[in-house]
């Protein structure tokens, strides 16, 4: 079997010797006749123009070329230049944008201890508006006072009114008993329609005296309430500025 | 009476009209009186009270008193005895007092409630009792509108009277257009508008 083997595998190693060694004579003679076809149109070329024109093209192409090497020497020396104004440009424009941060850094930092200095100022604005409003209290316990003494004074204004009534009924009475003892009692009966009237008149001073403490009572009390309700606004408007001053004071992040 | 009604802006009364009977029937409301029937009054000289509770709810362009009228008779202690669930025998004088300081508080906290969207900075006093003398010289200061109701509960004698004095100080600031669409959706039951 392996003798097999080695008879077909000389077989086919040499088969491909064979093939490789006609390819390559075929490949040496196709190039031989390409070399000598060259040659033969160079030969006709030679004959077909003529040498000064050859020669008149060579240098032709030789000053085109010499041109254009000169203009593209220009044109990179004109770019370098560019690049040389273009450098220093950039430059300027990072100095002058560093003066810029630098201004803006510390104008920046100027607003900021400003704010902050504001924000203080408010704060013990805020503080002693609070201290302010507590005179509103002080009123308020003012106006209660007044309130509670309009009261007592209509109380003792009733009485006296009561008190009033009752020396008119006694002054009565007395007129009666004056008529009752006669000529004795004429002079008594002078003193007791001097006291009723003394009393009516009490009486009369007492109702205009009520009139007015009713007056009192409601303009107090209009007064009162109103200071009252406003100071409640008041106070609700600081606490809400307060607020916003401590929201102000928070950092941005939070 | 000292008013410059004529000046005070027509839609503006209507919502204040209505707000007030709407704050009355909020306030008045309990559990043994849920219907109240109100109707407008024209003058307060109209209202014959014994006494009135007054509170202000003031802010920087106007002052506004509010005021419920009540009296101290067996039908409004019934209505007070009831609401505290307490026996009209024990109801005590100071206890009738009390109730009806609260009640006047209740009905002026509902009408500041309403005007809230219309006026952030608000501020509202306590209640104050006063004598129904005093009315004639209070409605002798000067306002720019004043308005007047009264209420009936539907099943008893319970009678209350609430009026609005207003003073403006800056009629320009004064407008109550977003609150006159927001009353216009609150259910009003049994009230007689006008």
């Amino acid at each position: 079997m392996s003798t097999f083997l080695l008879v077909f595998g000389g077989m086919v190693i040499g088969g491909a010797i064979v093939a490789w060694l006609v390819l390559h004579f075929k490949l040496a003679t196709a190039q031989r006749g390409w070399q000598l076809e060259r040659a033969r149109l160079e030969v006709e070329i030679a004959h077909r123009i003529p040498s000064s024109e050859v020669e008149d093209l060579k240098n032709a192409n030789a000053r085109h070329i010499a041109q254009s090497e000169l203009e593209h020497a220009a044109r990179f020396d004109h770019v370098l230049t560019e690049k040389s104004n273009l450098g220093q440009e950039l430059e300027a424009l990072r100095a002058t944008l560093d003066e810029v941060k630098q201004t803006q850094e510390k104008e920046t930092i100027e607003h900021a201890l400003i704010l902050q200095r504001y924000r203080e100022e408010i704060k013990k604005d805020v503080s002693e508006l609070f201290t302010t409003l507590r005179s509103i209290d002080r009123w308020n316990e003012s106006m209660a006072e007044l309130v509670k003494s309009n009261d007592a004074m209509q109380q003792r204004n009733s009485e006296f009114s009561d008190i009033a009534q009752q020396i008119i009924i006694l002054a009565l009475n007395a007129t009666i008993e004056a008529a009752r003892v006669g000529e004795a009692g004429r002079g008594f009966a002078v003193v007791a329609k001097e006291v009723k009237s003394l009393a009516s008149r009490s009486e009369s001073f007492s109702t205009h005296y009520k009139e007015c403490l009713h007056m009192s009572d409601a303009v107090t009390i209009a007064t009162f309430q109103d200071i009252q309700a406003s100071g409640k606004m008041i106070l609700t408007a600081v606490h809400a500025l307060d607020m916003k001053v401590e929201h102000l004071n928070r950092p941005i992040t939070q | 009476m000292t008013t410059r009604q004529s000046s005070f802006p027509q839609n503006s009364k209507s919502a204040l009209n209505t707000l007030l009977s709407n704050c009355l029937n909020e306030s008045l409301k309990t559990e043994g009186y849920p219907s109240w029937t109100i109707n407008p009054i024209d003058s307060v000289d109209e209202i014959i009270t014994t006494e009135f509770t007054m509170l202000t709810v003031s802010s920087y362009d106007f002052r506004i008193f509010v005021i419920l009228h009540s009296n101290d008779d067996t039908p409004t202690m019934q209505y007070a005895s009831d609401a505290l669930n307490v026996d009209l025998s024990q109801l005590s004088a100071a206890t009738h007092r009390d109730f009806i300081g609260e009640l006047g508080n209740r009905f002026c906290g509902a009408f500041k409630r309403h005007l809230g969207p219309c006026f952030p900075h608000m501020g509202m006093s306590t209640p104050n009792r006063l004598h129904n003398e005093s009315l004639k010289h209070l409605k002798n200061l000067s306002f720019s509108y004043d308005t007047h109701v009264g209420a009936c509960s539907d099943n008893g004698s319970a009678k209350f009277y609430a009026s609005l004095f207003i003073s403006l100080y800056d009629k320009a600031n004064f407008s109550l257009d977003s609150l006159s669409k927001a009353e216009e959706q609150v259910e009003v039951g049994t009230l007689e508008l006008f």
